[in-house]
């Protein structure tokens, strides 16, 4: 569940894709959407192969909300609302998998993409 | 070298390039199918995804020897049926559209799952649209239109 505040819709539909699609996003770029470097700096991942973005099948249960509020200084009382939906979902993701493994006070996490693999090197650190 | 021959959105042609040139490239460039889009060039994105004797396939990854004999429905053919009238109805007015380069592989990944499945499960419609990568919806809008069309179109399929 994610909620928004873009003052007024001006196309509702249109937003709420925006907000849904972005939300997706954040989600694929807190998880698996990891770019690599080699030693002179040139990215690795040269395909969909290398470089994952979520599919359909990845898709959690999101419903996206809005908050409507007409916006004084925005065309037609809208805001902005393009790359919004991309700032929550990371934090939140990573929260969620902290919380998954036991809390931050157990594994402090603190960056991203935190894939399966990560969780699972995570894991294992517990075990040594 | 004989000619490729093979049916186009329901109409005969003959081919006179190699074998070896991709379908993709020769759909865009040769017959001007514009809604035939190349993302990634190796079968992982389904924009170039077209029916080939129904099945769903990525262009990217045919060659035109592999085609000769075959049907081919791309957008442009598909357009003219009350399918794509109901589904483009749908997709508008859930607005599952947003940049569009995913679409005609989505519209054709929706044909080809109803013509086997008039009547899908919401997860049944995941699967079938997931080799089709889309950036800008999140999905649920697609996979809205495909349900409401398979809904409302009974019959049509």
């Amino acid at each position: 569940m994610s909620s928004f505040d873009v003052g007024t819709p001006v196309d509702y539909n249109i937003v709420v894709g925006q907000m849904e699609g972005g939300f997706l996003q954040g989600i694929g770029y807190a998880s698996i959407e990891k770019m690599d470097y080699d030693n002179k700096g040139r990215i690795r991942n040269n395909s969909f192969t290398d470089y994952l973005v979520p599919t359909s099948m990845d898709v959690p249960n999101m419903k996206a909300v809005m908050h409507v509020e007409e916006y004084p200084d925005g065309p037609y009382g809208a805001k902005g609302a393009g790359e919004l939906p991309l700032v929550a979902p990371p934090p939140a993701y990573i929260e969620a998998v902290e919380q998954a493994l036991g809390g931050a006070s157990v594994h402090p996490l603190s960056r991203i993409p935190f894939s399966t693999e990560d969780v699972i090197l995570e894991l294992n650190k517990e075990v040594s | 070298m004989d000619d490729i021959r093979f049916r186009l959105n329901a109409k005969d042609v003959a081919y006179a390039g190699a074998a070896t040139d991709r379908l993709l490239d020769v759909l865009r460039d040769d017959y001007d199918m514009k809604s035939v889009k190349c993302g990634c060039k190796e079968g992982e994105c389904g924009a170039c995804a077209v029916l080939i004797d129904g099945v769903l396939t990525n262009s990217c990854c045919v060659a035109m020897g592999a085609v000769d004999g075959h049907e081919i429905v791309t957008v442009e053919g598909y357009r003219e049926t009350p399918r794509f009238a109901k589904l483009s109805e749908k997709f508008a007015e859930l607005s599952a559209v947003q940049c569009g380069f995913c679409i005609p592989g989505m519209i054709l990944a929706a044909e080809a799952l109803l013509c086997v499945n008039p009547h899908p499960t919401e997860d049944e419609v995941r699967e079938a649209i997931s080799g089709n990568i889309c950036r800008c919806t999140g999905y649920n809008a697609i996979v809205n239109a495909i349900l409401n069309a398979a809904k409302e179109g009974d019959g049509l399929w």
